[in-house]
């Protein structure tokens, strides 16, 4: 079965096409990246338009389920933002979605998911100017990596 | 002394202690491990009378982690009035480690259970034997001197114990229960225990593809038939992921990449809590070999927060805890 | 509801009637989006019966327009496709509730924060972000179930922390309001930095004569409770009912004891630079910061303290009142608001070594410039140099050092007050020296306040004050310790070189130095300046994002004294509405378990920062954790380290996120 995986690969390699836009999910926690996110638009700083906003309460909320699916649902990214630790609105929220994250990123590379297609951050309310920064980084690296076929749930 | 010399001194002791927990009533029944039904394997078995305990037996073929035959999960071990019984339970390292684990989750009271340990010399990686001898019938299997004989119609094969243990045996640092109430020869104490981890750093020493690659390959033959979650004495959730319907995460087709990715969230669920038994490859039927992923769970809990399940009843696991200064190196940050 | 109107009952088993409202925001959205066009799009989305766009929908006939369309149309799932949910989601809430829908029945799409303004060069891209902005919402909208409003109580009390200005005028108006107040001073003495000035622009009146009353008013006050030498070293809880912990610092005297009388510092043998005065006096171990300080009892500073005992002696404090094992005090109490007015710290000019602070005597900063004018500072209001004490005849003034800086060192921003404060000390110093040279230089004169500019003007037209445009490159030191400047005159273009007796660096306000303690024990934000972060720059300025919160006078923004008390008296006003009302409405997002799929494992109960979770026996299902509602504040971070998937919560649960995840074509 892993061969047909691969030959679906082979059949449509690599021909990223420079204005190709990722669609990317971006899970954005209430109080401070959400805020963060609103702040670069208030300032109207640019950034790619790339990222679809689903709001959390806060990144602890955030199961590895959300992330997986949507991969194998076929975004071609997803971006987790949360406030800085120490400032999480709920105290430890982010603290205790750290480790989820850092657990789960590992396991995903072990798996051989690329690394770039799922990108966790920080960014605070304050910080509009980081946000758009990142988001443009991480839509870089998805676009490096191109259209998400790996991870795709098939049928 | 050879290790069948071993066992058979262990499996002696085995009875002896459990004989004499029965009949001081200082348990209401034993666990232990009692001959298979088949070659290369053995069965779990419940012993109430002292009569029986010679049913009891000690081999390289006791892959099953005991751990997951516990009240309150087994209604057999629950008196309706007396309630939980107290039970004698034969353990080698794992199940000692599983059995700290449950604890601190709460699944199972330690003070209902007597923990007899053994040092365990290793599990036969039966699926490989199997594999190679192929279609031929097994109908005797032996461990005499340092090799495991394999007889059947007209042959007879023999190979290296060392070398045809699980993986995961080969690694092992911890051959003894980290807490014991009876031991049987000698049982070690575990503060902290080192692994360089060599086997899983190659691996991640690959390309993102020859990983995808590998992962697949392994994965490729897994019919999703979840005897790994069975026999594993931490998947004990009343309705796992994959049976949930509101909302359903992920499907229940063979699908490449749900079978990776119900590998991939079990994966995540047994990080910090993995025992690193093995009884998930030993009896998984395709013979999928699950210890890379397996190590992959025991270095990453290790390195990041120097944990290691199932030693220190008193320490939380990593997802049940956290610190201000863990290490976030894979977070996105500006140039 | 008017009569007409009738409620629609919503129980989640019917078919869901989706309305799509999509607003233009003026030209905001609608400038870069083809609006049309998303309406067309909308109506295509299963289960939305209707779709529709205004100009602006948050206006009175934008939320009438929704409230008959609900009505007409039968909705039971209402999306307005618009700014951000955190500038208008209660607006529209408001508005399903009086057309008799359940407000928790609505979803935001965020097409204007969130694309038409990040994405105003790619039109199309922002097109296409907005139509799946909807999209999600539309799929989430399907999930969504009616919620009951929970209230919970306020506590009629207060807590203020810092009780410069801001903070004393908050307390007063609370406690004649008939709130108990608990107002927190670091210091030993309230009354901030406002009483170090001698006098305030433009009104020349001085200071102290308007402070000094209010501290007293403070003090007497029965409702407030006056915690000085004490700080917050906890607070839990939430809006209505926080918990705190303050820590009274040892004063190592009784304050029940001390009358004040003095005679200790007489005795006592350690000088050390007094704080008051930035260190341009000195006072003893044993100490109150300045005369009229309120509380007027003594301090032992125990860092400098020798023990040598000669204060303890009956001879010299005769009310016995020296207690040399004082411990610290801890005491916790309830309040159902808290403010926050912990004020500023002046910036430090010593990194930026063009202009010679900390290394040339005659070098001061505009603070010190403040006490050397003060009538009540050390010198009686004569300034003198520092190097040899005498008056100076030359004065030149430096402004915005440390802000409007976009280079290395100090701010960006402007601290709004250097500008009135200079122009203040050097009309002072001209009215009892009228022949002295002063000049100021600045980048612009920003006079905004009334009776600012006339104040200004005044300056330079009836005393003389040279206004020089232009900064300062570098100052170097000549003989006999005077300062000689190098700067160009911008108006005139052409480089000056001036030697002055003394030289006064304006400079700004920053955030305190210890604000992030007050951060992360509030759950607070800071904005990018560092100051505390408004809920909403416009319409919330005295709100932060935590509810029940406040924030006040500089603490969120450089700001003079009258717009220190106004925001105070906005503050406390707004503190005194919740508790007025005495309850208040929280959104009902908590956590739910489903008992069936719940294990027990307790992960939760660890994962929990509120200790909301436990572990209880139940009949049917074992052991499984229960929620506390009261205490879970709905942040999930037990839902999402759940194993069993047994956690869901409320307003954002699995089923509506799921439905957003994959809902991407």
């Amino acid at each position: 079965m892993s061969k047909v995986v691969f030959e679906t690969e082979d059949e449509e390699e690599v021909k990223v096409d420079k204005d190709w836009k990722p669609r990317i999910l971006a899970f954005l926690c209430n109080w401070c990246s959400y805020a963060g996110a609103d702040l670069a638009g208030v300032s109207r700083i640019q950034y790619p338009a790339t990222v679809r906003v689903v709001r959390v309460p806060c990144t602890g909320r955030i199961n590895p389920f959300f992330i997986l699916k949507a991969l194998t649902d076929g975004w071609d990214g997803v971006v987790v933002s949360g406030c800085h630790p120490g400032d999480c609105h709920y105290i430890s929220g982010n603290l205790v979605a750290r480790r989820r994250f850092a657990l789960l990123n590992e396991l995903l590379e072990f798996f051989g998911i690329e690394p770039g297609r799922v990108n966790f951050m920080w960014a605070s309310a304050a910080e509009g100017e980081r946000f758009a920064v990142l988001i443009e980084k991480a839509t870089e690296r998805v676009k490096k990596l191109g259209p998400n076929k790996r991870f795709l749930k098939k049928w | 002394m050879g290790i069948e010399e071993e066992n058979q001194k262990i499996e002696k002791s085995i009875r002896d202690i459990a004989r004499d927990l029965l009949k001081n009533k200082e348990v209401d029944v034993i666990i232990g491990y009692t001959e298979g039904t088949v070659p290369l394997s053995t069965s779990p078995i419940i012993i109430r009378d002292e009569k029986d305990v010679d049913k009891l037996v000690w081999n390289n073929f006791c892959y099953i982690n005991l751990a997951k035959y516990l009240a309150p999960r087994m209604p057999q071990l629950v008196d309706p009035e007396k309630g939980e019984l107290k039970v004698g339970i034969v353990t080698k390292g794992c199940v000692g480690r599983a059995l700290i684990q449950l604890a601190i989750e709460k699944q199972i009271n330690l003070d209902n259970v007597k923990i007899i340990g053994i040092p365990c010399n290793g599990i036969v990686n039966r699926r490989r034997i199997e594999k190679e001898i192929g279609e031929k019938e097994i109908l005797e299997v032996s461990v005499s001197e340092d090799n495991i004989i394999v007889k059947g119609k007209n042959f007879e094969e023999s190979f290296p114990f060392s070398e045809y243990i699980n993986e995961l045996c080969k690694q092992c640092k911890i051959k003894s229960p980290p807490k014991v109430d009876s031991c049987v020869g000698e049982c070690g104490e575990y503060e902290s225990v080192f692994d360089e981890f060599n086997d899983v750093k190659e691996f991640e020493s690959k390309t993102p593809d020859e990983k995808w690659e590998y992962i697949n390959d392994l994965l490729s033959t897994c019919t999703r038939c979840y005897a790994c979650r069975e026999a594993c004495p931490m998947c004990y959730c009343n309705l796992c992921f994959v049976d949930q319907n509101k909302p359903i995460w992920f499907g229940k087709t063979t699908d490449q990449t749900e079978i990776l990715m119900f590998h991939l969230i079990r994966a995540m669920h047994m990080a910090g809590r993995c025992v690193a038994c093995g009884a998930c490859s030993s009896v998984c039927p395709v013979g999928i070999d699950l210890n890379l992923i397996t190590r992959k769970l025991e270095q990453m809990v290790k390195e990041r927060y120097n944990f290691t399940s199932g030693i220190d009843i008193d320490k939380f696991p990593p997802m049940m805890d956290f610190e201000m200064e863990d290490e976030q190196e894979f977070m996105l940050e500006e140039d | 509801m008017t009569e007409t109107e009738k409620e629609i009952i919503v129980t989640g088993n019917e078919k869901p009637r989706i309305g799509v409202f999509v607003c233009h925001c003026g030209v905001n959205i609608a400038g870069v989006i083809p609006i049309e066009d998303l309406v067309e799009y909308a109506k295509t989305l299963p289960d939305v019966v209707f779709a529709t766009e205004y100009k602006f929908m948050c206006s009175d006939v934008g939320q009438t327009l929704i409230k008959e369309k609900i009505q007409e149309q039968n909705l039971n799932r209402v999306i307005v496709a618009a700014c951000s949910p955190r500038m208008h989601e209660p607006t529209f809430r408001l508005v399903l509730k009086e057309a008799g829908l359940n407000q928790f029945l609505f979803e935001m799409a965020n097409i204007r924060e969130h694309s038409s303004w990040v994405h105003m060069k790619d039109p199309e891209g922002a097109y296409e972000i907005a139509k799946d902005h909807i999209r999600l919402a539309v799929n989430k909208a399907r999930e969504l179930v009616p919620l009951e409003v929970q209230t919970v109580e306020v506590d009629p009390s207060c807590l203020i922390i810092g009780g410069g200005i801001a903070g004393m005028n908050a307390a007063l108006d609370l406690a004649t309001e008939g709130y108990k107040v608990y107002l927190v001073e670091k210091t030993p003495t309230i009354g901030g930095h406002m009483a170090q000035l001698d006098k305030t622009f433009p009104t020349m009146d001085c200071s102290a004569c308007i402070l000094t009353p209010r501290m007293v008013d403070v003090a007497r006050n029965e409702n407030i409770e006056l915690l000085t030498y004490s700080e917050v070293t906890d607070v839990t809880g939430y809006i209505g009912n926080f918990e705190v912990t303050i820590l009274k610092k040892p004063h190592y005297v009784d304050q029940e004891k001390c009358t004040g009388c003095g005679v200790c510092i007489d005795h006592c043998p350690v000088s050390v630079g007094n704080e008051f005065d930035l260190g341009l006096a000195t006072r003893k171990a044993i100490y109150i910061p300045f005369p009229q300080a309120v509380p007027g009892q003594y301090t032992i500073d125990m860092d400098s303290c020798i023990r040598c005992g000669i204060c303890a002696s009956p001879d010299v404090c005769e009310p016995e009142a020296i207690v040399y094992d004082d411990e610290p005090e801890e005491i916790k109490v309830k309040v159902g608001t808290i403010i926050v007015a912990t004020g500023w710290d002046l910036y430090d000019p010593t990194e930026l070594k063009q202009y010679g602070y900390g290394r040339y005597p005659n070098v001061i900063t505009g603070l010190q410039m403040e006490r050397l004018l003060s009538s009540f500072g050390p010198l009686l209001g004569k300034p003198v140099r520092p190097s040899d004490l005498k008056e100076p005849h030359s004065i030149a003034f430096l402004q915005c050092v440390g802000s409007r800086n976009f280079r290395e060192g100090g701010n960006k921003y402007c601290s709004r007050v250097c500008c009135m404060y200079a122009t203040k000390q050097a009309r002072q110093y001209k009215e009892k020296h009228p022949d002295a040279e002063i000049y100021i230089f600045y980048m612009d004169i920003r006079a905004f306040g009334k009776g600012y500019e006339e104040f200004y003007e005044s300056a330079g037209r009836n005393y003389g004050i040279n206004y020089v445009r232009g900064r300062i490159a570098e100052v170097r030191e000549g003989e006999d310790h005077k300062i000689i400047i190098r700067s160009e005159d911008t108006l005139l273009q052409q480089p000056i070189e001036l030697e002055v007796d003394m030289f006064v660096l304006s400079c700004g306000l920053e955030p305190r130095a210890d604000a992030d303690k007050i951060t992360s024990l509030l759950r607070i934000q800071r904005s990018g300046d560092g100051f505390f972060m408004e809920a909403h720059p416009k319409l919330r300025p005295v709100d932060t994002l935590t509810e029940g919160i406040f924030v006040a006078g500089v603490a969120q923004g450089p700001k003079d004294i009258p717009d220190a008390v106004a925001q105070a008296k906005g503050a406390a006003s707004s503190a005194a509405a919740l508790m007025a009302k005495g309850e208040v409405e929280v959104e009902p997002f908590f956590a739910v378990v489903s008992p069936e799929r719940c294990i027990g494992c307790g992960m939760c109960v660890e994962n929990c920062a509120y200790g909301a979770v436990e572990l209880v026996e139940d009949r049917r299902f074992g052991t499984i954790a229960s929620i506390n509602q009261a205490l879970c504040k709905g942040c999930g971070a037990c839902a999402g380290n759940c194993r069993c998937s047994a956690i869901n919560i409320k307003g954002f649960t699995a089923e509506q996120i799921f439905e957003m995840i994959t809902g991407r074509f």
